[in-house]
């Protein structure tokens, strides 16, 4: 009986797991749009789901497979976050707080009306040959897909841990989050460090949208639920901790998978908002995070 | 000449109101009041975000909660065959009740935290109300929806006079909370909130009564739309629509004037009756208005106007040539 138990209850725990992963990298973008600019990115889960409308056109027209069509939908998102945030959204800051985040509220509103009215409401999904394959160790199955998102989610932490850390840019950015005023003092063109950030956001948004949309069908509405979700992995990791990114992720993927175990499709988001607001009220700053 | 100007400001609203009432008799198409209808639901929303964002610094994305649970309560009161009024007092009390509680975890969030926070709420009802059914009735479609069983005794012409007291009420009430001692305090706070407690005013209690407040009255809308509208359904109900109404009102009026979510209010509605024609299109159009707004006046069209003193020159000559 407890054996069965365990068994029934194994997979949901391991895909939360990984699936984790790629909502940690959904949700590092956010925080590191706040952390460096001090902006909420209320756009950011539009973002995520551009990637996926954008490698499910490639994939229906031009038949491209959605991991190799990365290498178009990337430089694109990077150019694009870069273009606005150097365009539009630097000289707001000037304003005050209001103004950016209601312009990025903007954005969200046109991205979101902008898919239904390009892709109609039905939920759409990428299916390629390997995102419909189980994977399975014994008698232990789950979709194959569940283990190239963890992946594909670990070398994006790797790639961005390394860059934050060890390259000089990443060492500007770190500069500018703490301190703006001397970033500017010492001479480093700010408006340049955060275009380059909300790039980098944007960039990392639409890959967790690729394989988003590999995991799961998508629905226009969809910008918000990963706005939510991104924003949730900040709440329960904590602000600009990497680590904390990382298992806010897994905590929410553990979730969605195992509310969908135990109350069915209906209630699976449902869970993983409860777990969210749960932790805003007993500890908003996080797990691993620092009381502001 | 300065009691001229005073008499202008306090006979144009009244001309406005004394028109409003009459106009029902008057026989226009129906059109018209239907128009007019949305512009008062929309003017209530609009003045409560105001009072939120632009006194209280409150950027709340959450307020479609309240129109949503107004609208449930009342049709699951009236499908249960309490009376209209009854059913009104039960969806009022529960929006009360439920900004009460809420209120307790949102006023510990700041910033970052306190706007998606806000955001969660009505998405977090909309997922419950997906999955419940409160009226047990099989329904088809998107689950959870609900249609109003009584309609009995309201005349498009009585709901009209209804809104029309709602909108009214509304703009006497704030213009009683900004005259009281709640409202000097909430000047206060728009202006510099840290001066503000520093001052000896309680912030957070007056942030909290404008939250209530503003919940009841968007309930109050929100009751008065869904009585029109004579069916509820989740998705519509908890919809970020209701937001980028109130946001795209005041923001383009001129967040944290008096006057700012009146003009809003009147020309998104016809705003959205031009564009209706449009679709989704429309609301792409209203995204984009609201950057164009942010970034080339970010003080809204009465903020501009008052930063150019237009009106001042407009009234004097007014006064001047009467």
């Amino acid at each position: 009986m407890s054996l069965e138990v365990v068994s029934n209850l194994l997979p949901p725990i391991i895909m939360g797991f990984l699936l984790g992963g790629l909502y940690s990298v959904i949700g590092f973008g956010l925080s590191l749009v706040f952390g460096v600019m001090r902006m909420v990115n209320l756009a950011h889960g539009s973002f995520v789901i551009f990637g996926s409308y954008f490698a499910w056109v490639l994939l229906t027209i031009v038949g491209l497979d959605p991991l190799l069509s990365l290498v178009i939908i990337l430089p694109i998102s990077f150019g694009i976050g870069f273009g606005l945030q150097r365009s539009l959204l630097n000289r707001l800051y000037r304003l005050g707080v209001e103004p950016p985040l209601l312009t990025t509220y903007g954005i969200a509103i046109i991205l979101a009306s902008a898919y239904l009215l390009i892709f109609t409401p039905y939920s759409r999904g990428l299916v390629t040959s390997y995102s419909i394959r189980s994977a399975g160790f014994g008698a232990l199955t789950f979709p194959l897909i569940f283990i190239l998102d963890f992946i594909a989610a670990l070398i994006t932490m790797i790639f961005l841990y390394i860059l934050l850390n060890k390259t000089y840019v990443g060492l500007a950015i770190r500069c500018a989050t703490q301190d703006p005023q001397a970033a500017k003092l010492v001479g480093m063109n700010i408006n340049h460090i955060y275009a380059l950030t909300f790039g980098l956001a944007i960039t990392f948004a639409s890959l967790g949208g690729v394989f988003l949309g590999l995991t799961y069908p998508f629905i226009p509405a969809s910008s918000f639920t990963y706005l939510i979700i991104a924003f949730g992995v900040v709440v329960v990791g904590g602000l600009g901790s990497m680590l904390g990114t990382f298992i806010g992720g897994i905590v929410l993927g553990l979730a969605q998978t195992l509310g969908y175990h135990f109350f069915g499709i209906g209630y699976q988001l449902f869970i993983t908002y409860l777990v969210i607001l749960v932790m805003l009220v007993i500890r908003p700053q996080g797990i691993l995070g620092v009381k502001r | 000449m300065s009691k001229k100007i005073r008499a202008t400001k306090f006979l144009l609203p009244l001309i406005c109101l004394i028109a409003l009432i009459i106009l029902p008799l008057s026989g226009i198409p129906w059109y018209y009041f239907h128009v007019l209808f949305i512009f008062f639901t929309y003017l209530i929303l609009a003045e409560m975000w105001n009072l939120l964002a632009g006194y209280c610094g409150l950027i709340s994305l959450g307020q479609p909660a309240f129109i949503g649970l107004a609208g449930y309560m009342l049709a699951i009161s009236l499908y249960y065959g309490l009376s209209l009024p009854l059913s009104l007092l039960v969806s009022y009390l529960t929006v009360v009740a439920f900004a009460i509680v809420i209120s307790v975890p949102v006023f510990r969030l700041r910033g970052f935290y306190f706007v998606i926070g806000t955001w969660m709420i009505p998405e977090v009802i909309r997922l419950w109300f997906n999955n419940w059914r409160p009226t047990g009735e099989v329904l088809i479609g998107v689950g959870g929806g609900a249609g109003f069983r009584v309609f009995a005794g309201l005349t498009p012409q009585t709901l009209y006079y209804i809104a029309l007291v709602a909108g009214f009420v509304t703009i006497v009430l704030k213009r009683y909370i900004l005259t009281s001692k709640l409202g000097v305090g909430l000047m206060a706070i728009r202006d510099d909130e840290r001066a503000a407690e520093s001052c000896g005013i309680n912030v957070l209690r007056c942030k909290f009564y404008v939250f209530v407040i503003a919940a009841l009255l968007t309930g109050v809308a929100g009751t008065i739309f869904y009585l029109f509208q004579g069916h509820i359904e989740p998705t519509n109900a908890f919809s970020i629509y209701w937001t980028n109404i109130m946001l795209i009102a005041v923001i383009l009026g001129g967040i944290g004037t008096e006057a700012g979510p009146i003009i809003g209010a009147a020309i998104v509605v016809i705003l959205e009756q031009l564009l209706a024609a449009y679709g989704e299109l429309s609301q792409i159009i209203l995204g984009v208005l609201l950057i164009v707004i942010i970034v080339t006046m970010p003080r809204g069209i009465l903020g501009t106007i008052y930063k150019v003193q237009i009106h001042k020159t407009l009234l004097k000559k007014l006064a001047a040539t009467s």
